[in-house]
């Protein structure tokens, strides 16, 4: 049993992979681990500080015959990068061709009619850039930190769903600035309907339903 | 290549340039196991603005002075360097008098605006048959465009024979009374004739390539006053009370000036809004719309506090968050000259004729964070870049990159330093202005006054020589 404490950048996957385990739901499932599970329910949105268990590898035995081919399948679930790209009028960029770069590999991708692509990456994935092939949208690459998205409840979560859903909140860190406040107002506005939800406090309300536009 | 810097501000009646906009910084997205996704939205950020002076207004009116053509002549080669990017207007009034009905003149402002871009005669026409409060177009109206056009207005009968004369030019029946078809006609030829580009042909903007494409009868997204609620400037509590007294009037209003402003923004080209979407209520309606978008300290920033507020240092003087989180950053947004535009003039060969620029060269340039501007030079070889104060903008033109930084100022016209300066803008290789004399500089000087048949060629740089580097130079 070793104790990790998850860093910046730390996912699951990730931790599980640099441990030697192929699949993570044997760390994220063990009973050790229980409440922290509870508590960030995502095991790709994981805290800087969260202390994590791993277990010991089980070192599983197979019999089998020498000089013959075996084949072995190891269960493992798919790690994937997946985004919904929409314009700022909230339409989603359904049909859009794009370029995924994930960690110095490009894939073409088009958007399916939700806006939406995805690809698999490894576990230690943690930079890509996102091109989007539009005539009209000249944005330049967009830098993409995978694996740096921090939970709902931190202000640090706070900020990147905010700036993702286009209410440019300022740099991702815990500063709870003026742009910030500005930002949260006008995401309470958009979707919440009621004038006396707009407080510029991001609590726990305002927490779910930034978690929920977000999508995680 | 000669250049020649020029500067541009509030003093001009307007500004016209770049937004360093708020770029997508870095993404953070989480990977996903199951089905989670990242949402990730591109936000509507200006990439350019536009600011029309109060001083480009009749006075307290929607009605443009023929001033203003300054002014469209440089939203012109802003709009044509940005191919597709989307505009709205925003009309702003001063936080002298009520809500509401500062709310409708900055809209009546916008819309005029809105109106002489797409040529909507119709527009005009509301205003001029619908007063509001000091806003009555119906007072001087027809005589203004009337003495623009050369005929004659200065007394009710010269009026009658100057329309009748206009009527004819026209091809309308000359009855000297300024019908509905007069108006139509008479606005249709303000606005040609104060509306156009840099080659002096009438720029018209398309309906279409405004945010909201023109889709709403009201112009819901497309142009909108924003009434008191967003000033670039707040008095303190202590000069509201001194310039409130009646004497005070007219100070009152020439210090609030910078506050009567209409701004456009233009956007990212692919970024559209749908009426039905847009915050701002149309520029005929009220303030209710906008009182939904006010920052939870509204109340705080629509008060005269201890210190007079500007919005560029404190701010915090804009009501309106969704105005706010455009005006950001925003070099119209400021009540002092933060850009300079420099003139470069692509010529065969150095001062000898200004008229010998070369003409059809496609050039781009960009400013730190804004993007790129494109154009082609005109027949005068002129490029002209707007540049934040002490900022630098890269332009490619005939396959050369130059780096073209905006400075302070030139040294004095007297000094070595000065002509040396001078010396090399014209295009005279002075090689570094160091201030002492040297080989470099004393055969520049050679070959300007080799250029310049009344100056004895010496190489010195005598007050005559000095004097006509200064000349043409322009400052």
């Amino acid at each position: 049993m070793a104790e990790y404490i998850v860093k910046q950048g730390d996912y699951l996957s990730k931790i599980a992979a640099n441990y030697g385990f192929r699949d993570y739901r044997i760390i994220w499932n063990h009973p050790q681990n229980a409440d922290l599970k509870k508590k960030r329910q995502n095991p790709n949105v994981l805290y800087p500080g969260d202390v994590l268990f791993v277990p010991d590898q089980e070192m599983k035995e197979i019999p089998a015959a020498t000089e013959k081919l075996h084949q072995y399948q190891v269960q493992a679930k798919p790690l994937a990068l997946r985004l919904e790209l929409r314009y700022a009028s909230n339409k989603p960029m359904a049909g859009v061709e794009c370029e995924l770069q994930i960690e110095g590999t490009a894939y073409p991708l088009t958007a399916d009619g939700k806006g939406r692509i995805e690809h698999d990456i490894s576990p230690n994935a943690g930079n890509g850039k996102l091109k989007i092939k539009h005539p009209e949208i000249t944005f330049p690459e967009i830098p993409l930190k995978i694996g740096h998205l921090d939970p709902v409840e931190e202000v640090p979560g706070w900020k990147a769903r905010l700036n993702n859903l286009g209410y440019a909140a300022g740099p991702v860190d815990d500063q709870e600035t003026a742009q910030l406040r500005s930002a949260i107002e006008e995401f309470q506005c958009d979707y919440f309907k009621d004038v006396n939800q707009v407080d510029g406090k991001c609590g726990p309300k305002t927490q779910a339903k930034l978690k929920e536009a977000h999508g995680c | 290549m000669n250049g020649n810097s020029q500067r541009s501000g509030t003093a001009d009646g307007g500004v016209a340039t770049p937004h360093p906009s708020s770029s997508m910084c870095d993404v953070h997205v989480g990977p996903s196991t199951s089905a989670e996704y990242n949402t990730i939205r591109f936000p509507l950020l200006p990439t350019a603005c536009w600011r029309l002076e109060d001083i480009r207004f009749e006075f307290d009116s929607s009605f443009i002075n023929a001033s203003a053509a300054e002014e469209f002549k440089n939203l012109a080669s802003l709009v044509r360097g940005l191919p597709g990017a989307p505009l709205s207007v925003f009309g702003h009034a001063d936080p002298v008098g009520n809500d509401d009905y500062n709310k409708k003149l900055s809209g009546r402002r916008a819309t005029a605006v809105y109106a002489m871009l797409v040529r909507d005669t119709d527009l005009w026409e509301d205003l001029y048959s619908n007063p509001m409060g000091g806003d009555n177009w119906k007072d001087n109206a027809v005589p203004i465009i009337l003495q623009d056009s050369g005929y004659p207005s200065e007394t009710p009968a010269a009026e009658k024979e100057g329309i009748k004369m206009f009527q004819a030019a026209n091809g309308l029946p000359a009855t000297g009374s300024a019908d509905r078809a007069t108006r139509a006609k008479m606005f249709l030829v303000y606005m040609d004739k104060h509306c156009r580009d840099e080659s002096g042909k009438p720029f018209k903007v398309e309906k279409k390539d405004f945010l909201a494409r023109g889709e709403d009868p009201g112009g819901k997204g497309d142009y909108q006053g924003c009434g008191e609620f967003n000033p670039v400037l707040m008095f303190s509590k202590e000069e509201n009370e001194e310039l409130s007294k009646t004497d005070n009037k007219e100070k009152r209003d020439a210090e609030n000036a910078p506050n009567r402003r209409v701004l456009i923004f233009m956007f990212h080209p692919g970024n559209q809004v749908s009426p039905g979407d847009w915050p701002c209520p149309r520029a005929k309606e009220g303030i209710s719309g906008c009182q939904k978008r006010f920052w939870s300290d509204a109340k705080t920033r629509r008060t005269f506090q201890e210190k007079h507020r500007e919005y560029h240092e404190t701010q915090d003087t804009f009501a309106c968050r969704f105005y706010d989180r455009m005006g950001l950053n925003s070099p119209c947004e400021f009540s002092t000259l933060v850009y300079t535009s420099v003139d470069l003039f692509f010529q065969r060969y150095p001062g000898i004729d200004p008229a010998s620029g070369i003409q059809g060269l496609e050039y781009e340039y960009t400013t730190a964070g804004c993007l790129p501007i494109r154009g082609t030079t005109g027949a005068d070889g002129k490029v002209r870049i707007r540049v934040p104060v002490g900022e630098s903008a890269t332009l490619k033109i005939m396959g050369s990159e130059y780096r073209v930084k905006s400075r302070p100022g030139l040294e004095p016209f007297n000094k070595i330093k000065g002509v040396q300066q001078r010396l090399i803008m014209l295009g005279y290789n002075a090689r570094v202005a160091t201030g002492t004399m040297g080989p470099y500089a004393e055969y520049a000087i050679l070959q300007f006054q080799a250029d310049n048949p009344t100056l004895k060629i010496d190489g010195l740089p005598a007050a005559s020589t000095m004097q006509a580097i200064k000349d043409k130079v322009g400052e």
